[in-house]
């Protein structure tokens, strides 16, 4: 690779010299940092002295992927983690310098650390009932599971930002200009978080929240955990400075004075992670704990068009802005040479728009020869029949695709679906209410996941014949002969296999862990050639995700609940849709092959640039909005929101706008080539809307004669 | 390329001079008032220079007319820009997008959804279950005549009722943004007891919860929190003040009180409102809050210039003389709080002086004469258009019927009678076709293995070309396949290949081919959630945005049935769309439509539809039905009434008289029983009189109405007949004789 000499500038920077570097995205920052890492490796420093420190897993894949060099020396690992894996681990080790800030019934009982899902869980078991009972939130109108992910949302905000969690209610209250009766919800929200987190005190439960805050506001003021953490780890590199949150950059500020390397590395216009807590102004604060500042400006990955485009939508979206942009003519004209649209004659209706932009794609990868890997197709929200629609357009191309998505429910994941499905057919003594029992769609679907190449028809002639109240019955027991050859030998022959499995494990009559079940029917069955997860990318993830959660789920209740089955009690969870495959994604190396689907901001933290972007759905209102939740507030529960002051319309306006300029920034800077926008009059579910985003492009092409303005004219982005 | 704008009449341009400001325009039936203010708005986007984000915004208040004006509008604009200076909405899309635009500021999530009447009716009668069950006597002595309290019938009838009269009481207090807990108060504060408020409070209450539980919200909702949210955050009205500098309302007749609040707050005090109407042809008044008055005082508000379009080249001098006729009448109306009411009022409707559709001998026909009973009338009508049809193959005709269950018996007899007929009843077409639609998709998917179900899912999927030779050779052989495996997913045997290579395809492989991927396509995706399967289906099924947007009203449907009950089955749901399909249960997407139904394209076929679905339409021959005095009353003391139920003590409307208790709870004042239903009464006759001037207006160039005696034979002509019947020559009819 070339490396640029700030670069190795940064890269070779002498121990003892802690560094603050910033830039764009696109200028190279991470890079520098992971060459930084490998530097310190291939000059002697030992691995187990250096902390690499990220918002988020995916963002150390960078890192990940030095430290796993196979060339690079054996021994000691890097430790590559986020604030929340760290106190995770210090509070594991150092619990009982702090436990009268646990439980006071049970003193010196090891906390238990919960899980996403048992934090959902318990809030259901828990807060359900009470809500109910007391007719909490009766003004809002929002599904369970999203009132409880909120409510945990609030605990995990005050800990990251390091306010007292009893104060969440008044900090949301007094923000709130709504109708005074509506505000007694966020008295409602401070009940029930405090009764959670009384209810975790009382039992010596950590969640996320309580780990950070017990972490960063106790244990941290211990000198021997202190200095054990800053004695062991002399070397940091922070990457995504402006994705974490002040709880982390509080940490840093006390810590990077006392190390004998530091490399902070923050984005600029970046901080995507806002909603979960992120604060790009704190991080800039860090600057002062370093001996020195780096600019990084020259960007490594746009064309001058692209640079054109970027000025001129940067103009178009700002309140003093000049038709255009603001751009000269020739600047625009350049501009306009970057930017690719649906035509008229095709933006009517959504299918037309994606049946436009896989003709685009593939022919990008057929006739200009385009690795489809650099080029992402990207949509503010990325739903199932948006991502399926696509895949099959761009299948029928002969275009590979991958998908990287967000959370969502468990039960509307196919491969999750599935399993669960085998794992009740395997646990009779589960004794499932009829409700949660699986009918004969189950199997036909569960079938078609989990058999490769089965078909519809076929499924659901073996789900005819083969489903009996009783379970599965053998395919070999089939006596008739048109049946036996409809459903082919082939199938039948697998299918039996998978049921042999399963009547073994019934028959062996172990009552083993449903995590650990579902691991063996994936490793011994389903991954197994002729099986669906073989070769399944997506689903073998799913399907990952799911064994953690199982796991997760299990090692969080053992010990706090003992009266139930938790194989019983987590399969009705997923059915009720109350767990959310929350994992995020393990890629592996440089990930797949094939042209990446992702919703944008997905993509914008994959720390990633190609050479052409394809935005679907440009009117979404989702481009510029943030999620609305009615019981929190990412920005009144910053660190930056001043005590007192009411969230109004200039607040919503300003935020918006910063919102949209940052991604459009941020995903223009990782697009080498060109960028083309996906038009249709009327969305997926027949709305028609108009987006902040097209009111801007047509803004800077207004002034353009319909010549200059036709997309079949327009060449190609120069290089 | 942009068209040259078209030349309006003098009256047209009038309108077309506006500059800014307030104006009020009050149009006749056919005077071309959308045409007009579609080439108001292309006119306005063309010559403001709108700032970026800017848009004329268009308001009407149903679908159908939406699409109108939005092809219109391109029309006079021409393809320029990406389309982002002007906006047509409907008064619910409107309130929509204004509530999906900042859902937090009332208390919504991102993602809330909207329920439609029917769904919203079963959870008022889930609760209205629970109060029953608990008093099981409840209102039998107040509201229920004696000698039918202990009569089965009468006491479901009565039950059946009071899902009614809580759902319009529901409705009503939001329409006055009262919330259950403040009824609560007024109801302990009111000095006696008010029985029919008691109960819709406290399902109101539930039903509320059951909202809330839901993450929904209903139709009313919708305004109530658009308004809610402009009156909340003044920097957001700012906002979308800025954003549609002008706003130009059709049809703003039918407004209800919060819809002309909500463009009222949205305008501000010195902003651009243009309102054209025809006051004469409100007919929603009836248990909502909208009034002709309401028009009409703007008309006459300081500072609105007030315009008239009267002039319509619809129909045939014979015709508009009809229509005008009523107008007079209305005038002078027997019943003194109806006249006091002007259900009708000028301008009365001029023909064009270039001319109108010439009159024709058999123009008019009023037999008053002729007393039938509801079924005679039918086979009469049905004979006539036998005599008349094959005569008039070109000409376009309408049969308006009061009510969909008389659209429905009358149906029976016009297929009877072998007549091509186009039924619009009930549900559009369009929500039936796409349900039917999915229905058969989906039912292929439910019954993978049976032949049968994918040959229907054939057919629909080529819907458009069923005359095609191919197509009909297609679904011929796919009824037959024998393993339908062989055909959709080959391993060792290609039925599809079998077939060509013996030459028994000639002209069905490539459709076959086709299909094939397609349908594998939709096999893949029935491992999505059921939303996302529906509206991976409706992607390729349907093109257009109507269609699109009730399928994905439908797909929401399914979605929550599933989350309300997780057991539900693929079987249960294909099963809804099929009612659905068969309008078992009626259906509202909010879908935009832009697909309106056009008479034009059925000339030679009968079409049924009420004349409430008939407004905005016109034929060339209408008949209108059943002009009595019980589904026209005019207020008369031997009249009887819809809304007044057969065992209810003293023919009380109960529907009035709980919206009458929730008016003294919000209004204060004091509540008599029966005065409401006194009221509902004169209310009723001003908008059936109306509903009986849109119906007249329909026609171009003949017109039949006729009347029937009702079920039990006692009814006469509708008082305004005998006017309109004299006026045409028609000879009187008097009870107890023929003529």
């Amino acid at each position: 690779m070339n490396l640029s000499a700030e670069q190795q500038s940064i890269i070779e920077s002498p121990t003892g010299v802690r560094t603050f570097l910033r830039g764009e995205a696109g200028t190279g920052k991470t890079t520098a940092g992971a060459g930084r890492l490998r530097h310190l490796l291939e000059t002697g420093v030992s691995a187990h002295s250096i902390l690499v420190l990220v918002a988020q897993r995916r963002l150390a894949d960078p890192y990940l992927e030095v430290a796993r060099d196979p060339a690079g020396r054996a021994g000691a690992e890097v430790t590559i983690t986020t604030l929340g894996g760290l106190a995770r681990r210090m509070v594991g080790l150092y619990w009982p310098l702090i436990t009268n800030r646990l439980s006071r019934s049970f003193p010196n009982r090891r906390p238990r650390f919960l899980s996403l899902e048992m934090v959902q869980y318990l809030m259901f078991r828990i807060l359900g009932p009470e809500i109910d009972a007391k007719d909490y939130f009766n003004s809002v109108t929002i599904d369970r599971a999203r009132l409880y992910g909120q409510i945990a949302d609030n605990l995990n905000k005050a800990a990251v930002v390091g306010f007292p969690a009893e104060s969440i209610g008044a900090r949301l209250t007094a923000a709130f200009a709504g109708e005074e009766e509506r505000r007694h919800i966020f008295e409602d929200a401070q009940t029930c978080a405090s009764l959670f987190r009384e209810y975790c005190r009382r039992y010596n439960l950590l969640d996320f929240s309580l780990q950070v805050e017990l972490f960063c506001q106790h244990l941290w003021k211990f000198a021997s955990p202190r200095e054990a953490l800053i004695g062991r780890y002399r070397h940091l590199i922070v990457d995504n400075l402006e994705e974490d949150t002040p709880a982390t950059h509080r940490l840093l500020s006390e810590w990077v004075p006392s190390s004998q390397s530091a490399l902070l590395i923050c984005d600029e216009e970046a901080g995507y992670r806002k909603f979960l807590g992120a604060d790009d102004i704190s991080a800039l604060g860090l600057r002062e704990a370093c001996d020195r500042e780096v600019v990084f400006g020259r960007t490594r990955v746009m064309t001058r068009s692209m640079r054109a485009l970027l000025a001129g939508v940067v103009g178009a979206m700002s309140d003093e802005a000049a038709e255009g942009g603001g751009l000269e003519r020739s600047e625009r004209l350049r501009a306009r040479r970057a930017i690719g649209h649906t035509p008229a004659a095709r933006s009517r209706f959504h299918t037309q728009m994606l049946d436009w932009v896989a003709d685009e794609v593939a022919g990008l990868v057929e006739r200009k020869r385009v690795r489809p890997e650099r080029i992402v197709v990207l949509a503010p929200i990325l739903g199932d029949s948006l991502r399926h629609s696509l895949v099959s357009r761009l299948e029928q191309r002969g275009v590979e695709t991958w998908t990287l998505r967000p959370s969502r429910a468990l039960r509307e994941e196919p491969a999750a679906q599935s399993l669960m499905t085998l794992a009740k057919l395997a646990h009779p003594d589960w004794r499932l209410e009829a409700r949660h029992r699986p009918g004969r769609t189950d199997v036909e679907r569960m079938l078609m996941c989990v058999l490769e190449g089965l078909d519809l028809t076929r499924a659901s002639l073996m789900a005819e014949v083969l489903y009996r109240r009783e379970g599965l019955q053998p395919f070999t027991r089939v006596t008739n002969g048109e049946m036996r050859e409809r459903i082919t030998e082939v199938f039948g022959e697998r299918y039996d296999r998978l049921r042999a499995w399963l009547e073994a494990f019934r028959r062996a009559g172990e009552a083993e862990p449903l995590d650990i079940f579902l691991r063996r029917l994936f490793g011994e069955v389903l991954s197994q050639a002729g099986f669906g997860f073989h070769q399944d990318f997506d689903a073998a993830r799913v399907a990952s995700n799911l064994i953690d959660s199982a796991r997760s789920f299990r090692q969080s209740a053992e010990g706090i609940e003992s009266r139930f089955d938790l194989g019983n009690e987590y399969a009705r969870m997923v059915d009720e849709g109350i767990l959310a495959d929350q994992y995020e994604p393990r890629r592996q190396g440089a990930g797949p092959r094939g042209v990446l689907i992702a919703p944008a901001y997905t993509f914008l933290l994959s720390n990633r640039a190609v050479d052409y972007q394809f935005w679907l759905n440009i009117d979404s209102p989702s481009w510029n909005r943030r999620l609305y939740q009615p019981l929190t507030q990412p920005y009144v529960l910053s660190a930056q929101w001043r005590a007192g002051d009411v969230w109004t319309e200039a607040h919503e306006r300003e935020s918006s706008r910063e919102m949209l300029a940052r991604v459009v920034a941020g995903l223009l800077r990782r697009c080498r080539r060109k960028v083309y926008l996906g038009l249709s009059r009327y969305d997926e579910r027949g709305y028609e809307q108009i987006g902040e985003l097209r009111v801007i492009f047509d803004y800077l092409l207004r002034d353009l004669s319909p010549e200059e303005r036709k997309v079949e004219a327009s060449p190609e982005a120069e290089s | 390329m942009t068209k040259p704008w078209p030349q309006p009449r003098a009256s047209q341009a009038r309108i077309l001079e506006y500059a800014g400001g307030r104006m009020g325009v009050a149009a006749v039936p056919g005077s071309g008032k959308t045409w007009t203010l579609s080439l108001l708005a292309a006119k306005l986007v063309r010559e403001t220079r709108l700032e970026r984000g800017q848009q004329v915004l268009v308001v009407t208040l149903v679908n159908a007319a939406r699409g109108k004006f939005e092809q219109q509008v391109r029309e006079f604009l021409g393809e320029e820009s990406l389309g982002t200076l002007y906006r047509v909405r409907t008064l619910h899309g409107l309130a929509r997008d204004i509530v999906a635009e900042r859902p937090g500021l009332v208390g919504l999530a991102d993602d809330f959804t909207i329920i439609d009447e029917p769904e919203s009716m079963d959870i008022v009668g889930d609760a209205l279950q629970a109060w029953f069950s608990a008093r099981p006597d409840f209102g039998l002595e107040e509201y229920v005549a004696p000698d039918h309290r202990d009569k089965d019938y009468s006491l479901r009838k009565w039950r059946e009722e009071a899902q009614k009269i809580a759902g319009d009481f529901i409705k009503r207090a939001k329409d006055f943004r009262v919330e259950p807990v403040s009824l609560r108060k007024a109801l302990a504060a009111y000095p006696r007891l008010l029985p029919l408020a008691e109960m819709c409070t406290q399902v109101y209450e539930a039903y509320e919860r059951g909202l809330r539980y839901r993450g929904a919200v209903d139709f009313q909702d919708l305004i109530r929190l658009a308004l809610q949210a402009l009156e909340e955050d003044a920097g957001f009205l700012e906002r979308l003040r800025h954003r549609w500098p002008v706003i130009l309302e059709d049809e703003a007749q039918d407004s209800s009180r919060l819809q002309e609040e909500i463009l009222r707050v949205l305008v501000g005090q010195s902003g651009n409102w243009v309102r054209v109407g025809d006051p004469n042809q409100a007919i929603y008044e009836s248990f909502t809050t909208a009034s002709p008055q309401f028009l009409r005082s703007f008309l006459r508000e300081p500072g609105v210039v007030a315009r008239e379009l009267p002039e319509s080249g619809r129909s045939a001098p014979a015709v508009i003389a009809l229509a005008n006729r009523l107008i007079g009448w209305s005038a002078d109306h027997p019943h003194p709080r109806v006249r006091a009411r002007q259900p009708l009022a000028p301008p009365e409707i001029c023909p064009l002086p270039e001319g109108n559709p010439p009159d024709t001998p058999s123009g008019i026909s009023i037999p008053i004469g002729l007393k039938m009973t509801g079924d005679e009338e039918r086979r009469y009508i049905a004979r006539l258009l036998s005599e008349w049809l094959p005569e008039h193959r070109d000409w376009t005709v309408a049969v308006l019927v009061p009510t969909n269950p008389a659209g429905a018996e009358m149906s029976r007899v016009l297929r009877e009678f072998n007549l091509p007929l186009i039924e619009m009843l009930r549900t559009t077409t369009s929500t039936r076709r796409v349900a039917g639609t999915l229905y058969r998709v989906m039912n292929s998917l439910a019954h993978a293995a049976e032949s049968g179900a994918l040959s229907g899912a054939f057919r629909v999927w080529l819907r458009d070309e069923r005359d095609d030779p191919a197509v009909g050779e297609a679904v011929a052989r796919l009824k037959k396949i024998p393993r339908i495996e062989e055909y959709l997913a080959p391993r060792d045997r290609d039925w599809l290949l079998e077939e060509e290579s013996r030459g028994g395809l000639p002209v069905a492989a490539d459709l076959l081919r086709e299909f094939r991927e397609v349908v594998r396509r939709w096999q893949r995706a029935t491992l999505l959630p059921v939303d996302q399967l529906v509206l991976t289906l409706a992607g390729g099924l349907f093109t257009a945005p109507a269609e699109i947007a009730t399928a994905s009203s439908i797909a929401g449907h399914l979605r929550s049935m599933v989350a309300a009950a997780p057991e539900t089955g693929f079987d249960d749901l294909v099963a809804e769309l099929k009612a659905i399909a068969e309008s078992k249960r009626k259906f509202v997407g909010l879908g935009e439509d832009d697909d309106q139904f056009d008479p034009s394209r059925y000339p030679g076929q009968v079409v049924l539809m009420t004349n409430h679905g008939a407004k905005g339409l016109e034929w060339d021959r209408v008949f209108l039905m059943s002009v009595n005095n019980y589904d026209f009353p005019s207020a008369d003391a031997h009249d009887s009434y819809q809304g007044e139920s057969f065992f209810a003590r003293e023919r009380l409307n109960l529907r009035a008289e709980g919206l009458a208790q929730l008016r003294v709870l919000v209004e204060g004042g004091t509540y008599r029983i029966g005065e409401a239903t006194a009221e509902a009464r004169v209310e009723y006759a001003s908008e059936r009189l109306r509903l009986l001037y849109v119906g007249i207006t329909r026609a171009r160039r003949e017109l039949v109405i006729t009347w029937n005696t009702g079920k039990r034979g006692d009814l006469v002509p509708a008082r305004p007949l005998h006017a309109l019947a004299a006026a045409v020559g028609g000879r009187e009819w008097r009870e107890g004789g023929d003529s």
